[in-house]
């Protein structure tokens, strides 16, 4: 089961992993103890919970984010197989995802900022009978491997006419094998670095269209965008989790100099648990239309961001200086709290998100 | 030389007195100079006396907030407040004037805009954009009342045992916490593959993108034939639209209007081309922005640019059952507005008093002065609830009515005067003390009156 998994597995590589070792080994175990497919209805009997795909990620989450992540790259790479009409991918591609034989990305981080008018979308194409020529670049996504015939990915770009001009947006399956499409590693990060985590270049880069998954792409990104952004909760409660783990742990030497902090253990797991029954009751639903359920989506998504800062802190004050030492559990905990705040859409981008929708501006 | 009219507005609701036009139904003909008007006259739209009008070119503009010192606020505050509706900042006024010294936090999930709701409704006749309604930022009002504000921050739930509330921006403490969430807009569930696009009118964004939608359509279908449904029928119809107007009931404001001044407002606005349906509701919407197909209960099919619901409202009551509060239809208050936590009051739309949820303005005014009376440790100025006096902004069709609390019955009613179409109906007891009216046409120069009569403290 997913516990044992963890157990004798992922926990003797957190450390590693912390350290750069990128591994599919343990996404492997956990696809075969179907840790992978609760919230794909067409391989669990028809049967849609998300929220146990997002409890099953936080379970892993607490123990080793990093793979926490992986996963979310994974299950979300499966969501855009599952909610796409592509027959060949979901016969093909997606039980295998789901076996963890194949792994799935997404590199959506882009695009969400473009529809948000953060930034431009990095990555365009020109239709042809069979395909799309693909050009552009994306930085840092993660999960993928150079060369990979097991690895894919989610990717949205314009479809422009021959004179550049954007006609709409669509998305696709991307393999990583695809010729012309290189991977970069170009920076290291100060976590999460076990990820597989590449910057990308598509030069005249084609993809049959046998990979499409929507074009044109708004109707469908409407449906899956909920069960994105829900689906990431399974990071934020696993982390914290385990940074409440962690200050418990401290509090069986420290507990009477660390009543004078501000966050006690009790506290952010009643939060935690108050918000985890938030994630819950809009996982019943994760097809509601509506800007109205999506904004909630949003706030609850941000309240995890929140809680997360707050647990990022805490774990390393209840540890003091045995937090601080290299390698100590505190010190990464706060590393991976951390990327829930800032990895798209981050608190920046929340607050924007939710201020248009609240104030009934339009899209950008 | 005469001097040029000029136009002033109620402070409290937006209702605009314009000096040529006066007000023809509390008596005060054309050209009545608002310096001319006699002081117990009071705002025909929310009551408040004629000392709370100010000239229309007074009212203070929104400044960029930018220039405003941020107010840091406290993560302890004596008083909380959540929600920034008409409720919220009345609250946040009175409690300010009877406790100088208090520590106050408003907490809102929009952007706290200072407006006049009832002013929504009658925006739209007026060509007043969203912009326009806009009396102060967030950020102005809580320097004036020197409070800490916190915007577009949704509180996700309250600890009853910690005082503590958690929100999107933080976690923040209180000693005493006042509801004031207002009420959400209610839809019909129906099938189709848009219902999802019907439309609401209950804020200040939905009426921002309400009339920027109707600019692109030409045929609107409202859904509910009470007040708020008649209104827009008829602002809607002078605006050039054409309309329909699906009533489930067999006749318009039912459970509030009299059945013959109903008959007689419906004769009026179905003549100025208001396609009214009693009896029928909507079943299903499909197609596509600004051209939708809607199947009726009848089985016709009607194509619509834009579907409003009008059905009413539901106290929004989340964050009170998170503090397991005494809840009906709306979170039941007593006497001083408090809730079933003696530390948590609720007030405005979201309350309930023994009358039950009373969504107008009136009642707010003076539950906020009971409820900061009451954190001051008076007990001597209670709230209990009266039955307002209701303007309803037909223009076709002048109504002015207060319902007896508690009744509904068209029984009730009994026509004492019908000249004309002008009607006057009354509600007495057993004893003939007035207990409610309902006047229209010319008959309603007798409102201010008569309210006294069954309100004696009140105007």
């Amino acid at each position: 089961m997913i516990e044992q998994v963890i157990k004798k597995s992922l926990k003797p590589l957190t450390v590693d992993i912390d350290h750069g070792k990128y591994t599919t080994e343990v996404l492997s175990e956990l696809g075969k103890v179907g840790a992978f497919s609760p919230h794909i209805p067409s391989q669990n009997n028809g049967n849609l919970d998300l929220f146990k795909t997002i409890q099953n990620m936080a379970q892993v989450s607490e123990e080793c984010m990093s793979t926490g992540f992986m996963m979310w790259a994974h299950t979300v790479c499966e969501w855009y197989i599952e909610n796409s009409e592509n027959e060949w991918l979901k016969s093909e591609i997606l039980p295998k995802m789901v076996e963890g034989e194949l792994f799935g990305a997404t590199s959506l981080s882009n695009p969400m900022k473009y529809f948000a008018g953060i930034e431009p979308l990095k990555v365009y194409a020109v239709e042809t009978e069979d395909g799309y020529l693909l050009n552009g670049a994306l930085p840092w996504v993660s999960n993928i491997w150079p060369n990979s015939d097991k690895h894919f990915f989610g990717c949205i770009f314009h479809v422009q006419d021959e004179a550049g001009n954007t006609l709409r947006d669509a998305m696709a399956l991307i393999p990583c094998d695809l010729e012309n499409l290189t991977l970069q590693q170009q920076v290291e990060f100060i976590g999460m670095e076990g990820t597989g985590t590449f910057a990308m270049v598509f030069d005249d880069a084609f993809l049959p269209k046998k990979y499409l998954l929507a074009d044109p792409v708004g109707p469908y990104l409407q449906k899956i965008k909920a069960g994105f952004v829900l689906l990431q909760a399974g990071m934020a409660v696993g982390v914290i989790q385990g940074c409440i783990n962690e200050m418990n742990k401290s509090n069986l030497s420290l507990s009477a100099i660390n009543q004078y902090l501000d966050n006690t253990p009790e506290e952010l797991q009643e939060e935690l648990n108050d918000a985890a029954e938030i994630v819950q009751e809009l996982c019943e639903k994760p097809y509601t239309p509506g800007d109205d359920f999506f904004k909630s989506v949003l706030e609850v998504r941000l309240l995890g961001a929140e809680i997360c800062k707050r647990a990022a802190d805490s774990v390393m004050q209840h540890a003091g200086a045995k937090g601080y030492i290299v390698d100590a559990p505190a010190q990464r905990k706060m590393r991976e709290a951390y990327f829930v705040i800032i990895v798209t859409p981050s608190i920046k981008h929340l607050r924007k998100e939710i201020q248009r929708l609240e104030v009934g501006l339009d899209a950008a | 030389m005469t001097e040029e009219y000029r136009k002033y507005i109620c402070k409290v609701c937006g209702l605009i007195y314009d000096e040529e036009e006066g007000d023809p139904d509390s008596g005060l003909a054309p050209g009545t100079r608002f310096e001319d008007i006699p002081d117990d006259w009071y705002c025909p739209l929310c009551l408040v006396s004629k000392a709370e009008f100010i000239p229309l070119e007074d009212l203070p503009k929104a400044v960029a907030d930018g220039d405003l010192p941020k107010h840091k606020i406290s993560d302890y505050a004596d008083v909380m407040i959540i929600g920034s509706g008409y409720a919220g900042w009345q609250v946040a006024e009175s409690i300010r004037r009877e406790l100088p010294d208090a520590v106050i936090t408003l907490i809102t999930a929009d952007d706290g805009v200072v407006y006049p709701k009832p002013s929504l409704s009658m925006a739209l006749r007026q060509d007043r954009s969203a912009d326009d309604l806009k009396e102060y930022s967030a950020q102005q009002k809580a320097a004036e009342l020197d409070i800490g504000v916190k915007t577009l921050t949704r509180v996700m739930t309250v600890n009853e045992q910690r005082k503590k509330v958690t929100t999107t921006k933080g976690n923040f403490h209180y000693d005493k916490l006042i509801i004031a969430t207002g009420a959400k807009a209610l839809k019909p569930q129906i099938s189709g593959t848009v219902a999802h696009e019907m439309v609401t009118l209950n804020d200040l964004p939905s009426y921002r993108r309400f009339r920027k939608t109707i600019t692109e359509v030409d045929h609107i279908t409202i859904i509910g034939g009470g007040l708020i449904g008649t209104e827009m029928a008829e602002d809607l119809i002078e605006a050039g639209k054409s309309v329909t107007l699906m009533v489930r009931e067999e006749q318009l404001m039912p459970g509030m209007l009299p059945e013959s001044i109903a008959a007689d407002l419906a004769d009026k606005i179905t003549a100025k081309g208001v396609d009214i349906r009693f009896g029928q509701m909507v079943t299903e919407m499909n197609g596509a922005n600004g051209n939708y197909d809607l199947k009726l209960s009848t089985g016709e099919q009607l194509s619509t640019g834009l579907v409003l619901s009008a059905i009413g409202i539901a106290p929004n009551v989340g964050l009170a059952k998170k503090l397991n509060l005494e809840i009906n239809r709306g979170i039941k208050i007593n006497d001083y507005c408090q809730t079933s936590n003696p530390d948590v009051y609720a007030i405005g739309d979201c309350a309930e008093s023994e009358a039950g949820v009373q969504a107008f303005l009136e009642p707010i005014r003076r539950q906020a002065i009971a409820i900061a009376a009451h954190l001051k440790g008076e007990m001597e100025l209670p709230f209990h609830a009266v039955s307002p006096l209701i303007k309803t902004k037909t223009s076709t069709l002048s109504i002015m009515l207060s319902l007896p609390l508690g009744i509904s019955d068209q029984n009730a009613w009994k026509t004492e005067e019908h000249i004309g179409s002008d009607q006057k109906l009354v509600c007495k007891d057993e004893e003939d003390h007035l207990l409610g009216f309902a006047l229209s046409g010319e008959m309603v120069h007798q409102a201010n009156s008569l309210y006294k009569q069954v309100n004696p403290n009140m105007g």
